[in-house]
Order: structure tokens, then sequence, then C-alpha cells
């Protein structure tokens, strides 16, 4: 016992000599990127946007940008960014943002180092902002995996993809409670996690890793910015079934986070809205602290729901959810019969949506592959043309506490 | 030859406990030295040709290793009862030199490589060989008693520490990793097995008894399966951490991984790299080669000591091994590590001869 304990405390004491390593650097040496936005820019180039740590208090955040374009490198200073609005360059001290223009977004990544002063350093990385158009394209894949493995970017951080510029998405983005931009938005991510309104798995390794998967599909943050301008008000349907952008509300921070962008392989192929979120978290799994509206009553779940997927006989994708509620506030008018028939039909309608979209981002190829022996077996079944076939059955089963 | 653990209530216990201290010892080195060689080639070979079922295909490397480890306590109940060399002219004594050189080599190149993927990414690999051989070499230069000591001294502790390590760093929501079952396909798993059973070679190491034994001629030396279940646990132990490795990703994620000391690194693919518990297991791992090195490089220089009388003066024959050593990482660095995944499993080669002929 005694030699097993002293071998814990040499082993806690070897793990400090990692900070003594070759590969060791100087904080004052690094910038340390915050969030990173890549949008695609004329003649097949990408734009990448960084915001990073500047360590002086008295900046603002002043925008600067580099090309290298198709011809390989012309350097050009810019107080303002390019194409951005003047709303998105707020004054905010602490950061800086910095853009650059290459052909690949690795290309983009080394003409920022060269042309800072410091190196440039993606370990405390907190999101990582895609456009829409981007996404859309094959291109999602290499580029993640670039910033994931050449840079060595954080694994955690967020995966989020945009309809805006998203250059301009992190521009406009601010600490707007608390003063580090990096806490405030690990703090918001979680947050929004806690209440299912964001997909769970959409770190940057987890997408990365159901990107390169043909047993799942990714699921990344949906975000846009809302300029306030023109909400819309959607009558009947509930406070989260929406997309991000018109959401009818006011605030300081105009950046609003709701909903999946549905990925199918390295594509992005739909959106789903805050509410279809939910039950996406809740059929995988990982809805624990889930809180529901019906009818005006408010619900949550008390224990952690189980939620059983399986593929039967006839291939028919079948859940199966046991789901106890607690009422909270308001007064139930619904039997548990009804609750669980108005979850079933949500979760068929998604599942269906998903199907639609050709993204098993539920991950029942994860069960289908145990039946295959080998891996020439497995892909010649044909399993994303499966999916996309099958039957879909929801059994849910609810007590209201 | 007499069993020693049935003579430590004899005449002289106290000294019969200190002999089988050292054979414990021994023992433990070359667990340790198997679980290594397992780990490194099936992260390093299996994998590329059976992808996810490498787990599977190491699988055949624990009774290897007991088969071996048997077999080697054969031939050294034969060397210990005819003498100075006994029952293994010097060919095979050169033989066995040689595959405990090649093994002990090609632990510090993986070393080297899971280094240079993990705590050090920006240090020069071949600055990160050399100091491997260097540490594997000092141990070596008592003869390898100490490092077999501190095998013993973690035998529990190391391979409980890896599993408690290994435990958080996996995720258990699906184990997605794990299937399809046979990888690639029957014929790969087969020609991956075929060649875990190289991974037994440090077993010859116990054909050799303990330096300070040998020294004194003492003839005593515990029963086979002494050393067998040893080697067996240590191979097993390495085949586990294979599996933790498959687990934590799909067949995509893994055929991926083209750089060897990547594919050591037991990362989940939903969990961030970074942390104290991540750097621990990687620590671990690396203590594992490190002494499974040390203890290959010892047995060898014993027994390039008792093939060749001109190495008498033991510094010599460590001094050869050292510079063959170092000379060889620096090809691999130069060349690429390539060379050395190609090479290993043909281990098994010499393994069989030695075992066959002796």
């Amino acid at each position: 016992m005694r030699k097993a304990a002293l071998f814990a405390m040499l082993l806690v004491a070897l793990t400090l000599l990692a900070g003594c390593s070759a590969g060791g650097q100087e904080i004052e040496s690094c910038l340390f990127v915050i969030a990173m936005a890549v949008d695609p820019a004329p003649d097949g180039n990408l734009t990448v946007t960084v915001k990073a740590l500047s360590g002086s208090q008295s900046d603002g955040a002043e925008g600067s940008s580099a090309s290298g374009g198709q011809d390989g490198g012309a350097l050009e200073g810019n107080e303002e960014g390019s194409g951005q609005s003047a709303d998105a360059e707020q004054p905010e001290p602490g950061y800086i943002v910095l853009s650059a223009t290459a052909p690949s977004c690795i290309r983009a990544l080394n003409l920022l180092s060269a042309t800072t002063p410091r190196t440039l350093n993606l370990s405390q990385l907190q999101e990582i902002v895609l456009s829409r158009a981007l996404a859309e394209t094959e291109a999602t894949l290499p580029i993640l995996q670039e910033i994931h493995s050449m840079y060595r970017a954080n694994g955690a951080a967020i995966v989020v993809v945009t309809p805006d510029d998203a250059g301009d998405f992190v521009r406009r983005q601010h600490a707007l409670l608390g003063v580090r931009l990096s806490k405030y938005l690990r703090v918001l991510f979680e947050h929004f996690s806690e209440i299912d309104t964001i997909p769970p798995k959409a770190e940057l390794s987890s997408v990365i890793a159901a990107m390169l998967s043909r047993t799942s599909d990714a699921a990344a943050v949906y975000a846009a910015g809302n300029d306030f301008s023109g909400t819309l008000v959607l009558p009947g349907a509930s406070d989260i079934d929406r997309l991000p952008g018109h959401l009818p509300r006011t605030s300081p921070a105009q950046n609003e986070y709701l909903g999946s962008a549905i990925f199918s392989g390295a594509r992005m192929t739909g959106v789903l809205t805050g509410s279809e979120t939910a039950i996406l978290c809740l059929l995988m799994g990982e809805a624990m602290t889930r809180t529901s509206v019906i009818d005006g009553a408010l619900y949550k779940t008390n224990v952690r729901t189980k939620v059983k997927r399986a593929i039967d006989d006839d291939g028919t994708l079948s859940v199966d959810i046991a789901l106890n509620l607690t009422l909270v506030a308001g007064e139930s008018t619904r039997t548990d019969a009804d609750i669980a028939a108005e979850i079933e039909r949500s979760a068929v309608n998604l599942i269906r949506k998903l199907q639609s979209m050709e993204s098993d981002a539920l991950g029942f190829g994860d069960i289908a592959i145990r039946t295959s022996l080998d891996i020439p077996s497995w892909e010649a079944r044909n399993w994303p043309l499966l999916y996309t076939q099958s039957p879909v059955r929801v059994t849910a089963r609810t007590r209201v506490l | 030859m007499p069993n020693i653990r049935k003579q430590t209530g004899g005449a002289n216990p106290v000294f019969a406990r200190r002999v089988l201290a050292s054979w414990r010892a021994r023992a433990a080195a070359a667990a340790v030295a198997v679980g290594a060689q397992v780990f490194s080639l099936g992260a390093g070979v299996l994998m590329t040709v059976s992808l996810n079922a490498m787990w599977l295909a190491a699988l055949a490397a624990v009774p290897a290793s007991v088969l071996a480890a048997l077999g080697a306590r054969r031939v050294l109940a034969q060397r210990l009862s005819k003498g100075e060399i006994g029952g293994l002219s010097r060919a095979l004594l050169a033989a066995l030199c040689l595959t405990l050189a090649a093994a002990g080599i090609f632990q510090v190149a993986a070393l080297t490589a899971l280094s240079e993927q993990s705590l050090l990414p920006q240090a020069q690999s071949l600055f990160v060989a050399l100091s491997g051989m260097t540490a594997a070499a000092l141990c070596a230069l008592t003869g390898g008693a100490g490092v077999a000591r501190m095998a013993y001294a973690v035998r529990w502790a190391l391979p409980l520490m890896l599993a408690v390590l290994t435990a958080s760093v996996l995720s258990f929501d699906t184990p997605a990793g794990l299937f399809p079952l046979l990888g690639t396909g029957a014929k790969a798993l087969g020609l991956s097995a075929l060649m875990a059973l190289s991974a037994a070679a440090p077993a010859l190491m116990l054909t050799l008894p303990p330096p300070e034994l040998d020294e004194r001629g003492q003839a005593m030396a515990p029963g086979g399966w002494f050393f067998a279940w040893r080697a067996g646990l240590g191979a097993l132990g390495a085949v586990l951490l294979l599996m933790a490795v498959s687990l934590c990703g799909t067949y995509e994620t893994l055929s991926e991984l083209k750089v060897w000391g990547m594919r050591m690194r037991v990362v989940c693919s939903g969990k961030p790299r970074e942390g104290i518990l991540q750097t621990g297991l990687t620590l671990l791992q690396l203590l594992s080669l490190v002494i499974g090195a040390s203890a290959m490089l010892s047995g060898a220089e014993q027994a390039a000591v008792r093939a060749f009388s001109g190495l008498a003066r033991r510094r010599l024959g460590l001094g050869l091994l050292f510079l063959l050593g170092c000379g060889a990482l620096y090809a691999l660095v130069v060349f690429g590590f390539d060379i050395a995944l190609r090479a290993a499993p043909f281990l098994l080669v010499p393994t069989v001869v030695l075992l066959i002929r002796a």
C-alpha cells in the first residue's frame, strides 16, 4: 500500500515535468485564440478570422487583415476588417480580431502566424464558427481536421454554423456578462446544453469523429445574429420552436444560439429548431434536466430519462422512452397518455426529418454495425440508403409525479 | 534442476528467499517487457492490418507469451545444469542477444513515437530517441537488477493505475469502436494474429538467470508456470489497453491515424486531449516502455557476454549494444519508423528457432 502511494505521488510529480518539456512556451509569446471563424472568399479562397486575447485592457477590437489569395501573399492592414458593419466593430478591451485569406485554412493560419509577432495558439479555443455556405460543401471536414491536428486546437471547442458572415459573427461576440470571453462562452454553451437548445456532442473532436464515421452523423450548434429590426412572432408555436436570427427579443448580445446544424457525412444538409433540438437531446439520452412547457404547465424531468434505441428484425428504427415528469408550475390539463403521445409524435417527426436530410445524427448505424462481422460486409449493406428508407417506431411512457 | 520455491524452508531459508525474490523481479521485468511489446506492436502494426480488431489479433500473443516463457524455462534448466554456456551454443546465444536487442530498440522507437505525439510535440525525434536509449542503457548498467526490482515494485500499481486512468479517458456511451468484430476480415485478422505471436520475443530473456545469481553460479530456479502466468498477464494487460484504443473510435477514425505515436494514444474522440489524467496515462505507458527496453537491453548484454568471451568485461558488451541501438535509432529517425514496424513481426523467426533448437 505504501509503495502504491509512493508510486502515485511519483506519477503526479512526473506530470509537472511535462510543463518543462521542449514544447513549452512562454505565455507572453503566445497569441491565445478564443474564437475562430471560417468564410468562403472569392476564387475558391477561405477567409479565417480569429478573436484573440491581446493582453492589453486599453486597446479596442482592432481589426486587421492579411490577404494571401491565389497569388500567395500581400499583407495589408485594415482597421475595419473587410465587409463588416460599424456595429460589429464595437471596441472591446483585451481582445483583437485578425483575419487572413488564402486558398486553404492551414495557409490562412500560417499567414496569420507569419504576420503576427506571437505564436498562434489554439489550445484555449472555445468556438469555431463556419458560415453555412461553407458548411454545405464537402470542405468542412478537411478544414476542421486541419485546425484540430495541425494547430492542435482544443478538442472541446464548440462547432457553430451560422447563415451570416462567420467573421462578423465572431466580431460581434462579446463577453456580455463577466470580463473574460473564454469563460463567458464556456458558461454560455454549458447553459444552453443544460436546457437542451443546442445539440449534444458538438465539440470539435466529436464532430470530426462523427463526420469520419459511417455509422453516425454530426450535429453542430446553429446560431445567427439578430438586428432586432424585424422580429418574427410565430403564433401557435412553442417558445423555442424557432431558428436563431429573428427571435422576438432585444439584448446587448446580438448573437443567438438556438437549434442544430445537421450534417450528412461532411456536408451540412439541414437545420433543426430549438424544440426539435430538445427532442434530439431526449432521443440521444442526453436530456438530463429537461424542462417542458405543455399547455401552459411547466414540467421537469426528475430523474435521468431512459432511452433505448434499437433496430427491429424487420429493419424498423425503434426508440423506447421512459420519462418521469414533475409538475413545477401551472396546472396540468393533459393526462400521462396525452403527453406520451405528444412526445411520440414529435420524435417520429424528428427522425423522419433526419431521414429526409440523410443524416443519422441519432447513431442508429452504431447499432446496425453490430450485426456485421467485418468491414467489407458492413460497407456492402449500404447503410445510408437503408437508413433513409427504414420505417420508424417510437414508444414513450411518461409518468407525471 | 531443483525448484527454488520448494527450498525456501530448507537449511538456509533467508538465502533461498532472496534468490526467489531475484527470480520474481526478473519475471516482473519480463512481464512488463512483453506487455510493452504487445502494445507497441498492436498499435504499430496490427492496427494497420485489422483496424479495430487489433486487440482480437493481439490475443494470440497471450498464449504465445505463456509458451515462450515455458520454453525459456526449459532452456534455462538445461543451461544451468550444463555449466557456463550450457545447452545454448554461441550462435544461439548471439541470436538471443540480437533478438533481445532488436526488441529493446523497437520499444525505444515506440517510446519516441509516443512522446512526440503527446508530451513533447516540438522536440526533435533524434533527441528523444537517444535520450530513451541512454536511459535504457543507464538502467542496464547495473546488470538490470535495478530495473527488474522497479518492475517488481510496481507490478500491481502499474496495471491498476493504467486501468483506472484508461477508464477515466474512455466514453462508454456506445461500444461502436468494437464493431465489426472481425475488423477488415478474417484473413487479415489471421495475418495479424500471426504477427502478434512475435510479441512474445521479450519472454526469451527468461532463458537467462538474473545477473546477480548468474555471477554466483546459482543453479536453482522456480518452475515454468512461475514465469508463464506472469508473462501471460503482461500480454493480457496490453491487449486490454489495445481494446481501449479500439473503443475510443470507430474503424474510420482509426484508419485516419497515420502516425504510430497517434495510434498508441488512448484518446476518446468525444473528449478533449488535455488534462492531467491523459498526461498520467501517457506517462505510465512511457514508463512501461522504458522498463521494457531496459530489461531487453540488459538481457541482450548478458547474452552477449556469454556468447563472446572477449566481451567478458561487462561494460564493453553494453557499450557495443548501446552503439548498435543508437545507430539503429538514428537510421529509424532518418528513414522513418516504418522500417521498424515492418521488421518487428520478423522477431517471430528467431524466437521460434531459439525455442525449438534449444
